[in-house]
């Protein structure tokens, strides 16, 4: 019992020395592609698609075309940057799962719970986020689009919490049964000492 | 008790995040009853799960007898905090229905036993008062 609290003790060392790690490599490019999309989200809504309003490109309006061409750009960026981001919220999930994990001294398979459900409301999270910033574009392109691709997300949405509520579900067991087993350590305590 | 944190969990991520974004798209089509409904069903199939658990564990002998109402007070209003406000945002008049049905069950399991509640509750009170 003791090895396997110093197991889990040592995988948090582990995975705090991982996390700082992954930090600053991975942070300033995200950092720096985030302000880049941020910027090109700014300027294509603020300044390209005012501009264009009235204008048209064998017969097709400049809008969708920068549009067009605004979300190729914003999904290369964040194709580039997104094993970077996913590689980050891998590392800051598995780091406060030990973290809690050492802390009340959890099991491997615990910590695998906490992992997965901080992880799955995390990219939940984060695919929120994306299509708030892009549904304007994809609603200029067609107004189908934005409809079709927030009915995909939410499909995916729901799976990927049912997988959070599932893990976080056997963690809320563990401690069920752990309080359980105290109560009842504690109760046969008290009708050992009766006896006596 | 598990299919109530999966419920939870969806319940809050629809209601907060995925219901107004949907509200926030004009594409031509009721949208956000379509989400709505989408998640009200993967919520309703958590809930259906967890009462069942529950009103199994209810009808066991395990659960003590002066608990056993208010148990059940407790799985219905929590039931009802999870799937009205989805069925409101499907469509107003569900969610009111639901509602009134609700209270209605409540008030009517609740209504032989009110004396006994009445002691529980005033029973839990006395010994909360005089703890502190």
């Amino acid at each position: 019992m003791a090895a396997g609290m110093d197991d889990v003790e040592e995988r948090a060392r582990e995975a705090y020395v991982s996390t700082i790690r992954e930090l600053r490599e991975s942070a300033p490019k995200v950092l720096v592609n985030i302000g880049i999309v941020v910027l090109l989200w700014a300027f294509t809504k603020y300044v390209f698609i005012p501009l264009s309003a009235e204008y048209a490109l064998f017969g097709i309006p400049l809008p969708q075309l920068i549009s067009i061409i605004m979300l190729i750009a914003v999904a290369l960026l964040i194709m580039g940057i997104a094993r970077e981001c996913l590689d980050l919220v891998d590392a800051a999930a598995t780091y406060a799962a030990y973290e809690f994990g050492a802390r009340r001294r959890a099991s491997e398979e615990e910590v695998e719970n906490y992992r997965v459900g901080l992880r799955s409301i995390l990219y939940v999270a984060i695919a929120a986020l994306l299509f708030t910033l892009f549904k304007e574009f994809l609603n200029m392109l067609h107004p189908a689009l934005s409809a079709i691709t927030l009915l995909a997300i939410s499909v995916w949405a729901i799976f990927t919490l049912v997988r959070a509520g599932r893990a976080f579900s056997r963690l809320a067991e563990y401690y069920a049964r752990e309080w359980a087993e105290k109560l009842e350590s504690r109760m046969t305590g008290g009708r050992g000492n009766d006896e006596q | 008790m598990g299919g109530y944190l999966t419920a939870f969990l969806i319940w809050l991520f629809s209601l907060t995040v995925f219901i107004p974004l949907a509200a926030e798209v004009s594409a031509g089509i009721p949208l956000r009853p379509l989400v709505a409904s989408m998640f009200l069903t993967a919520v309703a199939i958590e809930v259906y799960s967890a009462t069942s658990g529950m009103l199994s564990y209810l009808n066991s002998r395990r659960a003590a007898e002066r608990l056993r109402l208010v148990l059940l007070e407790v799985t219905l209003v929590a039931d009802a905090v999870l799937l009205i406000p989805l069925l409101w945002a499907v469509a107003p008049v569900l969610g009111g229905m639901s509602l009134i049905l609700a209270l209605v069950v409540m008030a009517v399991l609740a209504s032989p036993h009110l004396d006994e509640l009445v002691t529980l509750a005033s029973g839990a009170l006395a010994r909360l008062l005089s703890a502190q």
